[in-house]
């Protein structure tokens, strides 16, 4: 297992957006556990204090002022200020920006994307369980029980469907290089195809899984990337059996089509020549067989 | 969340557009302004057709629409309008309509944080005038808009069973599907991965819901009864991946529910995660304490796939529609279950009854 991994490595300075929230202080802890080098926690108005020994800051520069060498940092603030909470985020240049709130609006998610997109930042999320390189470093709220090291890369919009990837690679003697969760609503601050650039240059990934769902166009997106990729991927897209138009979720923009079904998303895949798992099963199997070709 | 008529028609008023259902008006044409999932960036799209399906439109027939794109937060321009109208075939003082109509469509779905803008306009006399429009706002946004607070139309009601309203009522998102698997999923995320998997195990699920969360004795009372209950239910697939929670809370609360509701239709449970071995310690101690009980309830963990506790599910269900009695024998008997394929991972050999 190499020392760095994509994103955020064992040695990567963290800060704690939101950190006197009742979530930043249990997720500060959980990522505290976990080895993650929580430098800071920023909480306007909360300087001076300190939530499980990690001192608070008013601002994120004036963390950075203390720790020049902050990387990353994870949010837990509430939709309204999540635009202001990431905005100073990536005006500090903070590499890799974790914003796990759910209910992000939508107007606000499209700019901090676009401005992070600009100055060369990832932005994971809203509505984000995080990243977590097992062993080594956890950004967000990734459960570690879930997850061993390995040389598998997971990429995908759902969280709880990390679990169960993990789970089932570790029942075939696999394991996980980085697991990254972009979120699991229609707009994101950040693409499948940043993120599997990153593992097709990681030495330590060696095949990727991609999980995608119904909704947004994330996957198809993706195409086009993966059919040029070198090493293996396997997809796995949930909801080919999902009733999209009764389930009560966000509005779909109406400039969509084909409809982004889970068996639609599954067609262009297939189509590209992508093997595509239909079954948690499927995925390992699918995975060997692929390296095997390599 | 769609803005009524009368807050579409004093938006539109605002930006000197006028909004009318008068039938002399003659169509002339389509705008929509959204965002464009694929590129993340606002989308303004303009057709002489009346539209009903847009995506289907520039899709199908891209000749038909004349498309844009803006970047979050940037402003359309006078001649983002006008190049949007020249390429749709308006021609003369029709650019100049069409531009202020552009102009007043991106400007309401900036200022009042729309997810889309759908606008249908005809010629009356010598202006352009809106005669349909559809204001989708982002619910999320609503804290900026006080002004458009308890401006919004009634959610449209889907037709719903029994069963969906209960849930509703309890805060459980649920829908009923045509099969006979009841699925107990925790998250969406993997509910909508357990419909598949048991459609693809030969199965057909009778649900799809959102079971995530922190369970409750009486939020998992109101999910189990509504598998267990439903008549077309003939055997309940439940998983929990205990992730940032506690297997064995949720197991000590679902042992108590089996307890209690002494049900007949089978169960199988299939348990991961933190505490996971404490989850089994219950399973076994009620198994123990319960025979009859829990002779009909089949539990997996994490050394289990989730595909072959999936696949006991789908077995059972089909030995129950052949009118075959899976417990007829006594439990060991059960054996008759398939197992799972030679390929996969053993199963869990203390599983109280089953073993998988």
């Amino acid at each position: 297992m190499a020392e760095t991994a994509i994103l955020v490595s064992g040695s990567t300075h963290v800060a704690v957006q939101g950190i006197t929230t009742s979530a930043g202080r249990n997720y500060t802890k959980l990522m505290l556990e976990y080895g993650t080098k929580v430098v800071g926690g920023v909480s306007p108005g909360h300087g001076g204090e300190e939530v499980h020994g990690v001192p608070v800051f008013n601002t994120v520069r004036e963390c950075q002022e203390h720790h020049p060498d902050l990387k990353a940092s994870a949010l837990w603030v509430p939709p309204r200020h999540a635009r202001d909470a990431v905005m100073e985020a990536v005006n500090a240049g903070i590499r890799v920006i974790v914003l796990t709130t759910q209910g992000v609006p939508v107007h606000d998610i499209l700019a901090m994307r676009r401005r992070a997109w600009e100055r060369g930042l990832t932005l994971l999320g809203g509505n984000t369980l995080g990243v977590i390189s097992p062993g080594r470093s956890l950004l967000g709220m990734l459960p570690k029980v879930a997850f061993r090291p390995g040389h598998i890369g997971i990429v995908s919009r759902s969280g709880i469907i990390t679990y169960y990837i993990a789970n089932t690679l570790d029942l075939t003697g696999l394991g996980v290089s980085t697991s990254v969760v972009l979120g699991g609503d229609i707009f994101t601050g950040c693409t499948y195809e940043e993120i599997l650039r990153r593992f097709e240059e990681d030495p330590d990934t060696s095949a990727v899984v991609l999980a995608g769902q119904p909704g947004g166009a994330h996957e198809e997106n993706a195409v086009g990337f993966i059919k040029n990729m070198k090493k293996p991927l396997v997809a796995y897209i949930t909801g080919v059996h999902f009733p999209l138009e009764r389930w009560e979720a966000p509005c779909l923009p109406p400039v969509q089509w084909p409809a982004p079904t889970g068996a639609n998303k599954v067609a262009a895949f297939r189509e590209a020549g992508i093997p595509v798992a239909d079954t948690l099963m499927d995925i390992p199997r699918l995975l060997k067989k692929s390296m095997k070709k390599q | 969340m769609r803005l009524t008529k009368a807050k579409a028609a004093e938006l539109l008023a605002r930006h000197e557009v006028v909004f009318t259902e008068d039938a002399a008006a003659e169509p002339a044409g389509s705008l929509v302004v959204s965002v464009d999932p694929a590129s993340h960036k606002a989308l303004v799209m303009l057709s002489r057709k009346a539209v009903d399906s847009w995506g289907e439109l520039a899709a199908g027939s891209p000749r038909e629409v004349s498309r844009e794109f803006l970047e979050p937060g940037e402003r359309a321009h006078g001649h983002t309008g006008r190049e949007l109208a020249r390429r749709a075939g308006f021609g003369g003082a029709d650019q100049g309509r069409v531009e202020r109509l552009v102009l007043a469509a991106h400007r309401i779905f900036s200022e009042s944080e729309c997810v889309w803008v759908d606008l249908r306009f005809a010629r009356l006399r010598d202006q352009l005038v809106v005669t349909r429009a559809e204001l989708e706002l982002d619910g999320a946004a609503l804290f900026r808009h006080p002004d458009l607070q308890g401006a919004t139309e009634p959610p449209p009601e889907f037709p719903r069973s029994e069963r969906e309203a209960t849930a509703r009522a309890a805060g459980i998102e649920y829908l009923d599907l045509e099969g006979d698997l009841g699925i107990l999923p925790g998250g969406i995320g993997f509910g909508m991965a357990a419909v598949d998997i048991v459609a693809n195990t030969g199965g057909s699920a009778a649900d799809l819901m959102d079971s995530g969360g922190e369970a409750t004795a009486e939020r998992l009372r109101v999910m189990m009864d509504l598998l267990l209950d439903n008549p077309k239910v003939t055997v309940a697939f439940c998983c929990r991946y205990a992730g940032l929670t506690k297997a064995g809370g949720w197991a000590r609360l679902m042992t108590r529910y089996l307890v209690e509701k002494r049900t007949q239709k089978p169960v199988v449970l299939r348990v991961a995660g933190n505490d996971e071995e404490e989850a089994r310690r219950l399973f076994e101690e009620a198994a123990a304490a319960n025979p009859e009980i829990f002779k009909r309830v089949w539990t997996f963990f994490s050394t289990t796939p989730a595909d072959n506790a999936a696949r006991e599910a789908v077995a059972l269900a089909e030995m129950l529609r052949k009118g075959e009695d899976p417990f007829a024998e006594g439990p060991e008997e059960t054996a008759e279950a398939p197992r799972p394929e030679p390929s996969a991972p053993s199963a869990d050999s203390k599983a109280p009854r089953g073993g998988g």
